[in-house]
């Protein structure tokens, strides 16, 4: 019976890994017809798979193997098919003479054919040759570059961003370091879903000893698959039991640009806009590209708003706690009269009060994030106008409440890195509760806790607090201001790079002239 | 290269970090006992004061430095003997064990004296262990950033306690040398406590990446201290009058009360409030050192033991409540034990020091001679 | 893992505990802006103080309450027993003494409490009442804001236009205990529409009532002191001699007087000790500016002699006060300071009795004025 079966339905597929294992490790045959069926095996369930068998003009057999969807068919039937049929090549080059593609490899062992193939390139079986030839035709639906909705540049920046493709976004980089040493190291991560992931650098500036660490934290990864940078990054970060980040994500090829100029990695992951950043310090993370595109006076005060914006959104609200619980007597006496009638009218100590009113802007901004775009901005009107003003109205909330959530919420959306911001958003409900417990005591203790932990933490070996502390003067130019770009002579010290001249003497070349 | 040193400072973070244990507890209550043994002339016993100090700081640096790989107790064994070595260790681990408790309950009673006198001792003093946990466990490396951290962070307390400067009546200092020399000489002993804390330079010394700038940089660190108690007794003296600032207990406090701005009143709760930064850096050198001492001793790395220390204070303070007067006790004993062993050792160590060598260098030189 | 689960639970014990007693919500305090103490008949003191009302829905913006105790601190005690909320002196403006218990007995015991609590204020203004407290406190003027602020505005007022000793909790404190100053604070009384500001009061060592000082009087004191907040302004009456000498155009009004605006004002203290006694030469050197002239004097000509005039009158005015003040055996000028400052020896015999050595001292004020600018007409 079973042989029955086996007449009528041809070859089953491989019934264990193990089996598929075995023809893996083999190299292929002479014979094209063995290496259809070989493929058909291997690629079972997977209709994608399209044959297409040539005579060639001399009268041999040949296959072309592709995946629907993964290729570019113009140039398949342009490039490819068409010399084979019609075109005449020469029998001692082989096959190289035929294609007209730019990237053609000679294969022979079946793993390599299986990777090429689920990566969209072509494999030509001939016939009685030993080895198959692998065809760069990769072409998938790709975005068009526009540019990314978290990192606006206004101040006339470029208005480009990563998109989805590694060798894409690779390119956006070079075009802006055109250095020979700028390398790529390109590893490939994940068991299931093979990811290429391109570690560039540049190489006579970075430090070798962070280039190896990088490079042996990535390698060192055995995971399914990675999908998102965002997982790249929890993976090979150094701390992930902290809300701040140390590793920064951009889409911006400018910013990945300068980083990478001032010494840093900049990790390209396939299918993901996302590029990594490492190492970054406590301060990397408060620079945007636009400071660096406008005047320096007026970028040193974006500068100093963004840290105090850091401040005002962790501190804020407890320090309201605090003052009106334990400490009445440091507001000055107008404003305390006031507070103290505003907050008669409530019957909530002030910490249920802070707590509501966060706790509620921060599901009207998870709200806002995921309707559409004018529903989610009349909700954001509706929800900060009227729900706040109806809550001091209905004796909720005090009026002074609402106006120290909402300096909050601008405050925190002054941050600029997205990672940061979302540990800030976190740290505040501990800050309020130590308050509401101890008073201005709790506040200092809190902020002690996290100044000792920023302090102890480390991006990559390099100390997170830097230039703050360990001091780096030098680094100091572009922290809390934002000195004039002659000034900035030296890279950053604090990641220890290799090389530290990046400009010379503005001077120097106005006397040559 | 010793065995426990992994990790390395810079030289301003072993300035600042000698800096901050320095400046601690007295510069709260300095101007009033300096004024009750020397009146208005006390900020002269400071200068003095300091350079004692400086001359003792000296001393340690010169001791570490002839074996510059070497921690502490690697020096005592080397010329005490194993046994006599680790005796000493443990008198000075003892001592610093001491040191810190003082601090911590003096640092208590403040905060619950301004800020918060309701609240059990137990969990404030849970609260400072927390943050010293963190502090310590990152090592000499971590200190060492936290302290330059916190020198820049408070840099404003002293901006702010020039604000009462201008209801000061410099008249108040005047004549100098009213009482002549006795009483300064007499005061110095106060200022010697008060420039406690230089002894953690036997703590840091082998962390520091540049050992020969070790001298130098004791040398600013003592300078700096000099100025922040000069800048806070000259500024009291001229505040306060000579007859009354010896009702205060802790004139800086009372200082930075009236002080006003539009948005801020009361300003001594902020100041308590940042002063808590300022005694952490006291306190938490010398527990490191305690702990570290321990896992020496026991010649056992990163041991987690020691570090039941910090919930052990905790419970010292739900038992033990002492009362003001005890507390001045335990810092006058502070400051006797701290003569012996903080500022006669290392004089006398180096003496020692000195002869072993020479009589040793002498010995070989007779025999190969 | 462990240690994280320790690490939480240690949290949630250590936020939940309900130790935390000093939590106090600003609402639910009865907030102490205004503390007054009067003596009665008997020898207890009677303490009065006035808060505002957070609620919206009372009738009046402040409450009074008023308790016959012992000490200032035991008054509390029987507040909280009236009040709305837990009492809190923390923000206190004004503490106020009556005339009465001035000159009865000292007020440092009273004081006492002020210092040693760490959650006062020390920019509490200390203020004498002519009449008695509960005259202040249950004044009700419709058209003034709430009582609390009301008298604080006053006051500061005062202490801008220099008509005042204004003096602070923590200053007072410098006052009392100097053995070398004697100290002065500011004196009011109810009006018949409004309080008024009368001067200052004088107090002896042991703070006890001396005597006052009207509104000039107070301002000289703080020229001498060198406290007043320029610009000072003054009206001086040009005797009738005078106005001969000057040659007077026209006179607008009789007598004439002047009005003057101090700008500038610096002062050397010379101290001697010389036939057993201290002698103290006070050079004053002011600028001045005219605000006012009510006659009419050709300026370019007369100028001299209109500053020799000024002078003249300033100087007996200043000297006058002196030796007033002299003869009640109080310093509150601060010359005691200047004698330990330069005299040292001499001081140190006599500081316990400051103010009696005092009454025997010469002291000589020599004003030199310059008349800046007289404004914009001739």
């Amino acid at each position: 019976m079973s042989f029955f079966r086996y007449f009528l339905r041809g070859k089953p597929a491989f019934r264990s890994q193990k089996q598929a294992d075995d023809i893996l490790h083999r190299r292929i045959d002479p014979s094209v017809s063995t290496n259809l069926q070989q493929v058909s095996r291997l690629f079972s369930g997977i209709p994608e798979l399209t044959t297409r068998e040539i005579s060639l003009k001399t009268g041999q057999k040949a296959a072309l193997v592709y995946m629907d969807g993964l290729v570019d068919k113009t140039v398949i039937n342009t490039d490819i098919l068409r010399p084979l049929l019609y075109g005449e090549f020469n029998q001692k080059d082989a096959l190289e003479s035929a294609v007209a593609i730019g990237q053609i490899k000679r294969v022979q062992k079946w793993s390599d054919i299986e990777q090429a193939l689920l990566m969209g390139k072509s494999i030509l079986f001939i016939d009685g040759h030993d080895s198959a030839l692998e065809l760069e035709t990769q072409s998938w639906p790709e975005r068009a570059i526009e540019e990314p909705q978290a990192e606006l540049s206004v101040k006339s920046g470029a208005h480009q961003g990563f998109i989805e493709t590694a060798a894409q976004n690779i390119a956006m980089i070079r075009r802006y370091i055109p250095s020979r040493e700028l390398k790529v190291k390109e590893l490939m991560v994940g068991e299931r879903g093979r990811v290429k992931i391109a570690l560039l650098y540049l190489a006579d500036v970075v430090n070798q000893q962070a280039l190896q660490e990088v490079e042996s934290r990535i390698t060192s990864l055995r995971v399914d698959a990675i999908l998102t940078t965002g997982q790249l990054k929890e993976l090979i970060e150094d701390n992930s039991f902290t809300p701040f980040p140390q590793l920064a994500i951009t889409e911006r090829p400018d910013t990945a640009a300068s980083h990478l100029l001032e010494g840093r990695f900049a990790i390209v992951v396939d299918r993901t806009p996302g590029v990594l950043i490492a190492p970054m310090t406590f301060s990397a993370f408060f620079q945007t590209i636009d400071d660096y595109n406008i005047r320096w006076l007026a970028a040193s005060f974006i500068r100093l708003l963004h840290f105090a914006g850091f401040f005002i959104a962790i501190f804020t609200p407890a320090l309201y706690i605090a003052m009106i619980s334990f400490h009445y007597e440091v507001i000055p006496l107008p404003l305390l009269l006031s507070i103290a009638e505003s907050r008669e009218r409530v019957p909530f100590p002030p910490l249920v009060e802070a707590v509501f009113m966060e706790l509620v802007l921060e599901m009207l901004r998870e709200a806002g994030v995921r309707l559409p775009a004018p529903i989610g901005q009349t909700i954001g009107v509706v929800g900060g106008i009227v729900i706040g003003q109806a809550a001091v109205q209905a004796g909720l909330v005090s009026n002074i409440m609402v106006i120290v959530v909402s300096i909050t919420a601008i405050a925190s959306f002054i941050i600029p890195n997205l990672q940061m911001l979302h540990g800030v958003r976190l740290i505040r409900f501990p800050m309020m509760l130590l308050a509401f417990a101890f008073g201005i005591v709790g506040i200092i203790s809190g902020m002690m806790a996290i100044f000792a932990h920023l302090l102890s933490l480390e991006s990559l070996g390099v100390p997170y607090s830097a230039p703050i502390s360990p001091l780096r003067l030098s680094d100091m130019k572009d922290t809390f201001l934002r000195l004039p770009m002659w000034m900035m002579k030296k890279r950053p010290v604090s990641i220890r790079p290799n090389q530290l001249q990046r400009q010379g003497d503005r001077r120097k070349r106005r006397e040559d002239q | 290269m010793s065995r426990f040193v992994k990790k390395e400072i810079t030289l301003l973070q072993y300035i600042l970090a000698i800096n901050g244990t320095q400046v601690g507890t007295s510069t709260l209550t300095l101007p009033a006992e300096l004024s009750k043994t020397a009146g208005t002339d006390g900020w002269i016993s400071i200068i003095i004061g300091s350079v004692l100090t400086t001359i003792v700081s000296l001393c340690i640096v010169h001791l570490m430095a002839k074996h510059p790989g070497d921690t502490m107790l690697e020096l005592l064994t080397r010329y005490l003997g194993k046994w006599l070595g680790k005796a000493v260790m443990v008198i000075w681990m003892l001592y610093a064990l001491f040191a810190v408790t003082v601090i911590l309950f003096v640092t208590v009673s403040i905060l619950r004296t301004w800020v918060l006198p309701n609240t059990s001792n137990y969990l404030i003093v849970t609260l400072l262990m927390i943050n010293t946990y963190i502090i310590i466990r990152g090592g000499v490396q971590i200190i060492g950033r936290y302290a330059e951290f916190v020198f820049f962070f408070t840099l404003g307390l002293p901006i702010l306690l020039m604000f009462p400067l201008k209801d000061s009546h410099w008249i108040y200092l005047l004549p100098i040398l009213k009482e002549g020399w006795i009483p300064i000489l007499y005061a110095v002993k106060t200022t010697t406590i008060a420039f406690l804390g230089f002894e953690m330079a036997f703590l840091f010394y082998p962390y520091l990446q540049n050992k020969k700038a070790a001298a130098k940089g004791i040398v600013i660190a003592n300078a700096l201290t000099l100025i922040v108690y000069l800048h806070i007794t000259l500024v009291c003296f001229l505040y306060f009058s000579p007859d009354e600032i010896t009702q205060f207990l802790w004139p800086t406090l009372t200082l930075v009360k009236p002080i006003e701005f539009p948005f801020l009143e009361r300003m001594e709760i902020i100041f308590v409030s940042f002063y808590i930064f300022l005694f952490s850096t006291s306190g938490i050198p010398y527990i490191f050192f305690v702990i570290d001492t321990l896992s020496q001793l026991f010649n056992k790395k990163d041991w987690q033991l020691p570090y039941l220390l910090l919930p052990l204070f905790v419970v010292v303070f739900f038992f033990l409540k002492p009362s003001y007067e005890e507390l001045e006790l335990w810092k006058e004993w502070w400051g006797w034990i701290s003569y012996f062993i903080a500022y006669a050792f290392p004089v006398m160590f180096l003496f020692y020091v000195t002869g072993y060598t020479h009589w040793k260098r002498r010995k070989i030189d007779d025999k190969v001679g | 893992m462990i240690k994280w689960a320790k690490f939480i639970l240690a949290c949630f014990w250590l936020l939940l505990m309900p130790a935390c007693g000093d939590r106090l919500n600003v609402e639910n305090t009865t907030l102490s802006l205004v503390y007054g103490l009067d003596v009665d008949g008997d020898d207890k003191i009677i303490v009065y103080q006035v808060s505002p009302v957070f609620n919206k829905d009372a009738k009046k913006k402040y409450e009074v309450y008023g308790a016959k105790t012992d000490t200032t601190r035991q008054a509390r005690e029987v507040f909280n027993s009236v009040s709305n909320g837990e009492i809190a002196t923390g923000k206190l403006q004004v503490l106020m003494f009556s005339e009465r218990l001035l000159k009865k007995e000292s007020i440092l015991p009273y004081l006492d409490v002020a210092y040693r609590d760490p959650k006062n204020t020390g920019n509490m203004r200390i203020v004498a009442v002519k009449g008695s407290v509960s005259s202040i406190v249950n004044s009700e003027f419709s058209d003034k804001p709430a009582l609390p602020m009301y008298l604080t505005n006053v006051v500061d007022v005062e202490k801008e236009s220099n008509r005042t000793a204004f003096v602070t909790l923590q200053h007072f404190h410098t006052l009392a205990f100097d053995k070398g100053i004697t100290p002065a604070i500011s004196e009011i009384k109810k009006g018949k529409t409004a309080i008024v500001v009368t001067g200052s009061v004088l107090l002896d060592k042991k703070a006890r009532y001396k005597m006052s000082l009207n509104r000039r009087e107070s301002a000289l004191l703080l020229m001498l002191q060198k406290e007043a907040r320029l610009p000072v302004s003054l009206t001086i009456r040009m005797p009738p001699p005078s106005l001969k000498t000057l040659n007077v155009r026209k006179n607008r009004k009789e007598p004439g007087f002047i009005t003057v605006n101090i700008v500038g004002l610096s002062r050397s203290i010379s101290t001697h000790y010389k036939k057993n006694r201290f002698s103290f030469d006070v050079k004053m050197n002011l600028e001045i500016d005219l605000a006012e002239r009510t006659f009419d004097v050709d300026m370019k000509k007369k100028k001299e002699q209109l500053t020799a005039i000024i002078t003249d009158q300033l100087e007996k005015e200043l000297n006058g006060l002196i030796q007033k003040v002299q003869k009640q055996h109080l310093d509150p000028f601060g010359f005691g300071w200047y004698a330990r400052a330069y005299q040292y020896q001499q001081w140190k015999k006599v500081d316990n009795r400051w103010p009696d050595e005092f009454s025997r001292a010469t002291v000589t004020v020599t004003p030199t004025i310059k008349i800046k600018s007289h404004g914009v007409i001739e």
